[in-house]
């Protein structure tokens, strides 16, 4: 059965469709001649070389209305620009600027330059809207330099000079985050670098100043509203990648970033608390997990699972850009660590809220680790056991979860300066709360610790199978 | 203002460059900024490209300070 992509409908070239859990990409025979270029002039080869792109494979099956139907490389896990950590952001970004440069040389370029156009994929971003490529204009300035500012360079900003918070702003702009807004928020020592004034100030005030452009001039449409040769372009380029680059975040300690040095644990009883998670994951066999609170991702990186695809979630910005760049240097490629608040998780937005999807709609995996969490969700944000079980439950099939009891150093560091109102936090009722949703199969306590690890299974729903 | 007034007679009245027909909305002011931050962009990028050779003349086995990100 197929399903048209809800967020696919902008661009008049074609959309993409899902059927058997394949991926597909219907090309209007209006745009053939671009998607031939970017095949026939090389440039899809070189980008594949180098894995910039996900892969496609011309089909056989044809379509009534004359169009072209392509199978595309499925990406493990949806992700949104709001959810990357600085340093994925920045990478996504350069990626795009990259590919620019790239195209230019086979006298192709990129007509847009979404955020969304990028995805995560095996580790790396990688492009996956390969209807973006077009012919290069000869002269004409880049169309997408708008947006790329407002998708890339404006939430790299405020995350680098502002608030490493700031990146989620994504959500409230769906095109991006404005200009003039970025300009109000960046400190005024930005404005002393000539690049950064360029690039966000002045291209603020001009888009203010020529915004009537239409209504009170007259437009000739053959005409060029100004010109920018190919040099010059490139220099552009250069400038934006230059910026970029040069961005870093600020506050590499945060409250998280140092946790475990921190914690009710001696080294063994973290080596033992590995040792239970992967044996109750090795009991499963899952394909796909998500760990909902995994800090630098010391849990999400378990060994002997034959696992291909690990979301790895947590609310601090820090924590999860040093699990990325951890990631990177040991080449876990199967990681997608993403910054997930599980009292807030991405909503759906985007046109009749169904173009970006929410995060609890995109996460449906075998295995969810819950690990040093449920303390911060009953305690910190008082939401009652049960309805923390629903949500995982809405979630994963199996679930490690530990339980944290209240003499846990942690869970009394959290009630030293707060009424202790959690009569029913205490194990029975977490035990008796889960398993309106789980089954409990397993559970085992850390020795050195009053914590116990659960293994529970989703109770199948009545009626089903 | 004076200055960006006169590219846009410039381009105006010299060029006749048919606009890519984008399906983005590109916004009239970011492709006049193009135009007019252009020489000083590439200026930037001259000097930033002379410097990193001035500084790797002088500075033996420095390597690559630069933070070159590879995607």
């Amino acid at each position: 059965m197929q399903s048209i992509e809800n967020a696919s409908f902008r661009d008049p070239s074609g959309y993409v469709f899902y059927e058997n859990d394949k991926v597909y990409r219907f090309i209007h025979s209006s745009y053939r001649k671009d998607f031939e270029l970017l095949i026939q002039s090389g440039l899809y080869d070189a980008l594949r070389k180098d894995r910039k792109l996900i892969a496609i494979e011309e089909t056989d099956i044809s379509s009534p209305s004359g169009g072209t139907i392509i199978q595309v490389e499925k990406v493990e896990f949806i992700s949104y620009p709001y959810e990357w950590c600085f340093s994925q952001y920045q990478e996504a970004a350069l990626l795009t600027l990259d590919l620019m440069e790239r195209a230019l040389e086979f006298d192709i370029w990129l007509k847009d330059a979404s955020a969304y156009n990028i995805q995560f994929h095996n580790g790396n971003p990688v492009l996956i809207d390969l209807f973006s490529f077009e012919q290069y204009p000869e002269g004409s300035p880049w169309v997408a330099y708008r947006q790329f500012c407002q998708h890339f360079l404006s939430p790299l900003l405020l995350m680098s000079k502002v608030d490493m918070g700031l990146g989620s702003m994504m959500k409230n702009y769906i095109d991006g985050i404005p200009l003039d807004i970025t300009s109000k928020l960046l400190p005024f020592r930005c404005k002393l670098s000539p690049q950064i004034n360029m690039h966000i100030f002045m291209q603020a005030k001009y888009q203010k100043k020529y915004e009537d452009y239409g209504r009170k001039t007259e437009i000739d449409k053959n005409k060029s509203v100004s010109i920018l040769t190919r040099n010059r372009l490139k220099n552009l380029i250069s400038s934006l990648k230059d910026v970029v680059t040069s961005l870093s975040l600020a506050g590499e300690n945060s409250e998280w970033a140092n946790y475990y040095d921190d914690t009710n644990y001696s080294k063994d009883s973290l080596y033992e608390k590995k040792d239970i998670i992967e044996r109750f994951a090795e009991k499963i066999s899952p394909q796909s997990m998500c760990d909902f609170g995994a800090n630098k991702g010391e849990f999400s990186r378990i060994k002997n699972v034959d696992l291909k695809n690990i979301i790895s979630c947590d609310i601090d910005y820090i924590a999860v850009d040093k699990n990325y760049r951890i990631n990177k240097e040991k080449g876990l490629h199967h990681i997608l660590p993403l910054r997930i608040d599980l009292t807030n998780p991405s909503p759906a937005i985007g046109w009749a809220n169904v173009e970006r999807k929410s995060f609890i709609d995109r996460c449906d995996v075998d295995l969810g680790l819950a690990l040093a969490l449920i303390h911060h969700l009953a305690i910190s944000n008082n939401v009652p056991l049960e309805n923390c079980a629903s949500l995982f439950a809405s979630m994963t099939q199996y679930l490690v979860i530990e339980w944290v009891p209240k003499e846990d150093s942690q869970v009394q560091r959290l009630l030293a300066t707060r009424e202790d109102i959690f009569d029913k936090y205490n194990q029975t009722e977490f035990e008796n709360e889960f398993s309106k949703y789980f089954k409990i199969l397993e559970k085992k306590q850390v020795t050195g610790s009053k914590r116990v690890i659960y293994l529970m299974r989703l109770n199948k729903r009545e009626g089903m199978e | 203002m004076r200055l960006s007034f006169f590219f846009l007679v410039c381009a105006i009245y010299f060029l006749s460059i048919k606009d890519a027909y984008a399906y983005l909305d590109p916004g009239t002011g970011s492709m006049i900024l193009q135009s007019v931050i252009a020489v000083c962009v590439g200026a930037i990028v001259a000097m930033k490209v002379y410097w990193h050779k001035l500084k790797s003349f002088f500075v033996k086995n420095d390597g690559d300070r630069q933070t070159d990100k590879e995607v």
